[in-house]
């Protein structure tokens, strides 16, 4: 951020750095036109797989703007800085990724992982010293200066012993043997350069030539600052996400050519019984899980927000199946889920017999096969949805309630209100958006079911559960993209549930809008 | 500040390093030219054909799969596959695969598309067909001509299946593999509690020819009265030990030339409603959960499986032994369960694939399997048999033998459709009416109607 | 204070211990439910095999107790003599025998040896059947017993040479609660468990790391640094949240086999090292901090870089330490797409995830070992959730809901 700077404008001297510069996109100009032309005329390189209206699309795109980038750091115009910045951003990336792919650095990690295991005191040590250091802050002057020499010892000792013990060596030599070949040396080259011409076009001498404002200079700040998220974002995100919709056009089946179907997909699956079976699964799933996921929810975290001690072990408490992950819950469940032996229909059990000690009373207990029943089949997986949900929820409205004053409260004491009464009239209009929130993420995550019936119907039944009772859209997804191998159809099936959590979530922002409860 | 270039100089490094692949095995395969980041490629899967293992210098290396049942199974494979290893001088990889429902097929499926499946693999019978037809297992007939093989020593219902052509109809003009073994099923019996409920002993009452469904039934009512956590009968919920009470009240699957679904006559019909009767009015383990620990634990009497089962039995604390499994209406009843070795049609090579293929199918080879307490060897031999009786526990194994000779009902592909489809829809339908969330009748007349779709496959 | 106010101040008093009792009851008993589940987890992966198939179900593990009987180590059982509970060892098994009942309780069995009965010649009808009556000789005196059916039964003794029938199975053993902490040690020697571990800690590592870095960068940009098509670009991003991840599945595993980064452990890091909730984070608690420290910042010459890692994120440990725990569950529970993208028979590259999966179908006989692999796989995130609680809860929310 430099301060607005004379430019230096003189058409007879231009400086040698910027004749390079203008070479270089000159250079990338040219090339990728070439590139172009020879994907365009089929001949020469063809890339493996590639559509070939979008190749030639970014191939020429990129072509025009380096061209013009060129023409206008000629002239000294600050939008050819800026073009330039942005186009050797997107080929660092890209060239960056040749390269390391070109060396095999992203699968290298499985070799990393076979040595991670010894290393993993050292990660330890290194915690250490971290925790140490922070700790350290706290003292008295002069244990401070120790402790943090201590620390940032442990530290780099750890790190030392970390990188040499996972085989830092023969790491670097398998890098440097491999980088030497070409293509990744040459791929490696393009890197560097762009490298450097990003390097050059943010120096001061730079910014003195063109006479760029701050404000200009902030844009290419604001650029490589978001450069990863929004790379990221289209390589792993967006692309995937167009293809999806242009792959579920197709009847590709993840092997072979894929070809053009256009709607067929969609049709087929408007007929597809094991399809309707599915929706109708997850909307008896939906309607009795979200409920039970929120509003006792609610109630127990107005329940919580009284302040009375202890409130901390509760709210953790209730976290704990958030935390603990899907698998192992689900494997807890399975166990507990046993018809015969498992501690439910014990309780069940119990409880009947303690209920029997009633005298007018004679309940046989009800012993449930609860996973392979198909009535309670899905009641099973709402059961284990609730139990997980649940907590997290409740968390999240005990957050909603933090910016409630007492005095609110106190004042509706004094003028009479109960519980009950406290409840409806205060906090749940101050939860609102909270509840609007909650109520998204829950149905989301319902509509998206598919961990639950995977492990707790295997391995004695498929996934679809007992007479299909528990299968659900994803997992009708995931047979048909990875064990069918009907990629296009899989596709489709993605598309309308993805339609259907779009509509459900406009509803809900739009009922809430209605009662003008949502400010934004 | 220094501490932070050091943090990340580390960060570097430890990018770099993993990089460091060099003597294990994912070093090849980036040869084909990755693809630009915006445009990624629609025919996905890399055209490599090769598997990962590459010759490293000398000899072939090969790596084959099955799919065990148990360790214990897994375990016999492994012995065996160091010793052949060392007979044929070829570096051999075992690989015991997933289950049947964690995609054992699935994943080879999977495997063969993106090149990276075994050389040799098991597949079940019922299997064949669908590998077949997509061309990822390797037509061996020239192979097996070239050398001293003879179709005639294994047992002829495999391999009418393993030398059937799709295309033409006939068979022995093709080979799709060989027969690993062949099994049949038996129930185990839990003899403690047969005991202590002082009911009548199975291998009793099948020796006087008296094991009929209704002594049967009697039996797991007897055994099921202990109460507590103890069950009468469990078995399986997939087709082969529900597909015993259909084939034997005198109905099955198919037609006889399995070109349609016969699951709607009158027998078929009886025979699924006796069983559902079953499950409503005896102590049965709840359809769907796995009866196998629960036996193993020792609190089920009777367990319908197959001879594979044997080597994890082994291990129970109580007394067990088999018993042939009850005669239905039609009289006794079985299946010929078999599965095969095949080879990868883009194995590096066949050979060397086919070599172990018979290796692994010799009648030494196959002895050592069964004498570990799998299956029945596939060769058709006197000898074999004998000695399997001598494979002990359990001691009545002429139980599985029986099977043999009592009109089995041989398993094999639906060359006509798509297996995995039909069963798929059979499966949730059976369990439906089992479980009693489905009427027979409605069953009856629905069911071969929802499995037309596989035909047309 | 009139006396109605005070009369209604007691009874609100009163009625205010009444309700907070009543909030502590109804916490507790969803906390009971909450947790019971892992006490029982944790329980039962310390217990034997048998145990955890033995009914009625127990929590605590117990195992048998022994004795040493010439050299051996024999369990003890806990069976009735003349009316007193001794301690007895298996000393017989197989012995022919029947199980006893008198008509008039015909839920009373007494399972004894045939040897020690005698048939009277009478008979009697117990549930529409025909019995023969016994003489049952039991210790000294006999009784007239009805044969209901025939058993099998164990011969026990005890140490003071007393000797009793009963069938084994059922037979009570002297069990106290013990610990079978070898279970642990023993799911780590299973294949893959190990591995397992150490690639999740690397991939949970490298994810965080990635996420952190990514959205510290990401939301100080959006905060802070004024570009065109700010706003809009932020919005579509954050839009990505909305996609469920069902929908980018089947394409993102065709993009990672083009790659072919399949099957190898970098697949489950290397496409969410950026997080779109991550950068929202950051950006809102960002937001908040006072535009003054950039100022003065500016004026010393400093870059937005050096301004955003030396005043910035010390200023932000809560909301970082609530995204790097939110990261870490994330990473460390993942499920589904390490499903998919890593193959079943590739052992190395798992993680806890599914090798716990396939230890749940593996280990099906010894659900003692799945709940060994399960408390494994669930210490760390709980663990790491309880440490940094303190910043996590308030700030998760606050931030995501405005």
């Amino acid at each position: 951020m430099v301060a607005d700077a004379t430019p230096v404008r003189s058409t007879g001297e231009r400086p040698v750095w910027l004749v390079g510069l203008a070479m270089w996109q000159l250079l990338l100009g040219v090339a990728t036109a070439v590139g172009f032309g020879m994907v365009a005329s089929s001949t020469g390189i063809e890339i493996v797989g590639t559509p070939r209206p979008l190749t030639m699309a970014a191939l020429g795109i990129f072509s025009i703007l380096a061209l013009l980038s060129a023409t206008w750091i000629w002239r000294f115009d600050h939008r050819g800085r800026l073009i330039a910045f942005i186009l050797n951003l997107v080929l660092a990336a890209v060239a960056g990724f040749f390269t390391l792919q070109a060396v095999n650095v992203f699968n290298g990690l499985d070799a990393l992982s076979a040595t991670f295991g010894d290393g993993l005191p050292f990660l330890a040590v290194i915690a250490v010293g971290w925790l140490l250091s922070g700790w350290s802050r706290g003292r008295s002057g002069r244990w401070e200066r120790i402790l943090l020499t201590a620390s940032r010892g442990l530290m780099i000792v750890g790190a030392a012993a970390l990188l040499l013990s996972v085989g830092l060596i023969p790491g670097l030599w398998t890098f440097l043997t491999r980088i030497v070949l070409p293509p990744a040396i040459i791929y490696l080259a393009i890197t560097v350069f762009s490298i450097a011409a990003l390097r050059l076009l943010k120096t001061s001498q730079v910014t003195k030539a063109f006479g760029s404002t701050s404000k200009q200079l902030e844009v290419m700040d604001g650029i490589a600052f978001v450069s990863p998220n929004i790379l990221g974002f289209l390589a792993f995100l967006a692309g995937p996400l167009a293809i999806s919709l242009f792959v579920s056009l197709t009847d590709w089946d993840g092997l072979s050519e894929a070809s053009f179907i256009g709607l067929r997909n969609y049709i087929d699956l408007f007929a597809d019984p094991f399809f309707h079976r599915s929706l109708l699964n997850i909307l008896y799933f939906g309607l009795l899980a979200i409920p039970l996921s929120i509003i006792p929810a609610l109630g127990l975290a107005s329940a919580l927000n009284m302040k009375l001690p202890g409130m901390r072990l509760f709210r953790a408490l209730y976290f704990l199946p958030a935390v603990a992950g899907v698998v192992g819950v689900a494997l807890i469940w399975k166990q507990l889920y046993n018809a015969t032996i498992g501690y439910i229909n014990y309780a069940i059990l119990q409880g009947t017999e303690l209920l029997n000690l009633l005298p007018f009373l004679d309940l046989t207990a009800p012993q449930p096969q609860w996973l392979s029943n198909p009535s309670t089949a899905m009641l099973s997986m709402v059961i284990v949805f609730v139990f997980s949900t649940i907590g997290f929820n409740t968390v999240l409205f005990v957050a909603g309630l933090q910016g409630v004053p007492p005095s609110l409260y106190e004042a509706a004491e004094l003028d009479g209100a109960g519980i009950w009464g406290k409840f409806r009239n205060i906090t749940v209009p101050v939860l609102a958006p909270t509840t609007v929130f909650v109520t998204i993420t829950t149905t989301i995550l319902a509509l998206q079911l598919f961990s639950e019936p995977f492990i707790l119907n295997a391995p004695q039944l498929s996934p679809n559960g007992p007479a299909n009772a528990t299968l659900t859209p994803v997992i009708y997804l995931y047979q048909n993209a990875f064990e069918r191998f009907k990629q296009g159809y899989a596709s489709a099936i993605g598309w309308v549930l993805f339609l259907i959590i779009f509509v459900i979530t406009l509803i809900y922002f739009r009922t809430q809008r209605e009662e003008g409860v949502l400010t934004k | 500040m220094k501490l932070r270039r050091l943090g990340l100089l580390f960060v570097v490094l430890a990018m770099v390093l993993a990089a460091c692949g060099g003597d294990t095995t994912d070093t090849t395969d980036t040869t084909t030219g990755p693809e630009p980041t915006e445009a990624p490629g629609t025919t996905g899967a890399p055209d490599t054909t090769q598997a990962p293992d590459t010759t490293e210098g000398d000899g072939t290396a090969l790596r084959w799969r099955t799919r065990p049942d148990n360790e214990e199974e897994a375990a016999v494979y492994a012995g065996i596959s160091d010793s052949l290893a060392a007979e044929l001088g070829v570096d051999l990889q075992y690989e015991p695969g997933g289950t049947e429902t964690a995609g054992y097929q699935q994943t080879l499926l999977t495997e063969l598309a993106a090149g990276t499946a075994p050389d040799v693999f098991w597949l079940p019978g019922t299997d064949i067909a669908d590998f077949a037809t997509r061309g990822v297992i390797l037509d061996l007939r020239a192979l097996a001509d070239a050398s001293d093989h003879n179709d005639d020593d294994f047992y002829p219902g495999p391999m009418f299946h393993l030398s059937f052509n799709p295309d033409s109809g006939n068979t022995g003009e093709v080979l799709w593999g060989l027969p690993r073994d062949v099994s049949t099923f038996a129930l185990y019996m839990n003899v403690d509690l047969i005991q202590e409920a002082g009911v009548d002993d199975p291998r009793e009452l099948a020796a006087n020819g008296e094991w009929t469904w209704d002594k049967f039934v009697e039996v797991v009512d007897g055994i099921g009265a202990l109460g507590g956590e103890v069950i009468g009968y469990g078995q399986s919920s997939w087709w082969g030990p529900y597909g015993f009470w259909i084939n034997a009240a005198g109905g099955g699957f198919f037609n006889s030339d399995r070109t349609a679904c016969a699951l709607d006559t009158p027998e078929s019909v009886a025979g699924l409603s006796a069983l559902a009767d079953l499950y409503a009015t005896s102590s049965v383990v709840p359809w769907g959960e796995d009866a196998e620990p629960t036996f193993r634990a020792g609190n089920v009497g009777l367990f319908q499986n197959g001879r594979w089962a044997t080597p994890g039995i082994r291990t129970v604390g109580f007394d067990f032994d088999v018993v042939k499994l009850p005669d239905g209406p039609a009289g006794p009843s079985n299946w010929l369960f078999w599965g095969a070795y095949v080879v990868n049609a883009d194995t590096a090579d066949p050979e060397a694939a086919w070599k172990l293929v018979a290796a692994l199918t010799t009648a030494e080879v196959q002895a050592q399997v069964a004498e570990s307490g799998a299956n029945i060897p596939s060769r058709v031999s006197q000898e074999a048999l004998d000695a399997f009786l001598t494979f002990t526990p359990p001691e009545n194994n002429q139980a599985f033998l029986d099977g043999l000779s009592e009109n089995p009902a041989a398993e094999g592909p639906l060359w006509a459709g798509s297996w995995p489809e039909f069963v798929s829809v059979m499966d949730a339908e059976v369990g439906a009416v089992v479980t009693g969330s489905k009427s027979v009748d409605d069953y009856a007349t629905t069911i071969c109607t929802l499995t037309e779709p596989a035909f047309a496959g | 204070m009139t006396t109605a106010a005070v009369t209604a101040r007691r009874r609100h008093r009163r009625r205010s211990l009444l309700g907070k009792l009543g909030i502590y009851f109804i916490l507790g008993f969803f906390a009971l439910l909450m947790v019971f589940p892992f006490v029982y987890m944790a329980a039962s992966a310390l217990k034997t095999p048998a145990d955890t198939f033995r009914y009625p179900p127990r929590v605590l593990p117990r195992q048998p107790t022994t004795l040493e009987v010439n050299g051996e180590q024999l369990p003890l059982f806990l069976l009735p003599i003349i009316g007193i509970d001794t301690q007895v060892v298996l000393v017989e098994e197989g012995i022919e025998a029947g199980v006893f009942v008198d008509p008039g309780t015909p839920q009373q069995e007494l399972a004894w040896p045939l040897a020690l009965a005698t048939p009277t010649g009478g008979q009697a009808t117990l549930e529409g059947e025909t019995v023969e009556i016994y003489s049952v000789q039991v210790g000294s005196t006999s009784t007239d017993l009805a044969l209901k059916r025939n058993t099998v039964v164990g011969g026990f003794e005890s140490a003071a040479g007393e000797e009793t029938f009963a069938v084994v199975r059922t037979a009570p053993a002297a069990e106290t609660v013990s610990a079978e902490w070898k279970n642990f040690s023993e799911v780590l020697e299973r294949p893959a468990m190990e591995r397992a571990l150490s690639n999740t800690i690397l991939v949970t590592t490298l994810v965080v790391a990635g996420v952190l870095f990514t959205s510290i960068m990401g939301g100080y940009a959006f905060a802070r640094i004024r570009f065109p098509f700010r706003n809009a670009i932020f919005v579509t991003y954050l839009g990505s949240i909305m996609i469920p991840f069902i929908v980018v599945l089947v394409p993102l595993f065709q993009l990672m086999v083009a790659f072919d980064w399949i099957n190898h452990l970098g697949v489950l890091v290397w496409p969410f090292l950026f997080n779109a909730y991550g950068t929202f984070l950051m950006r809102q608690f960002f937001v908040g901090i006072p535009g003054e420290l950039d100022d003065s910042a500016v004026i010393d010459g400093a870059t937005h870089w050096t301004i955003l890692w030396r005043i910035y994120v010390p200023l932000s440990w809560p909301a970082i330490a609530t995204l790097g725990t939110f990261s870490f569950l994330y990473a460390w529970n993942s499920f589904v797409w390490p499903l998919v993208a890593i193959n079943t028979a590739n052992n190395e590259s798992y993680v806890l995830t599914i090798a716990l999966r396939q230890l749940g179908g593996q280990a099906v006989e010894s659900p003692n070992l799945i709940f060994a692999g399960i408390v494994i796989a669930v210490v760390v995130p709980i663990a790491l959730f309880v440490a940094a609680q303190r910043y996590f809860v308030e700030n998760v929310a606050t931030s995501g809901i405005k």
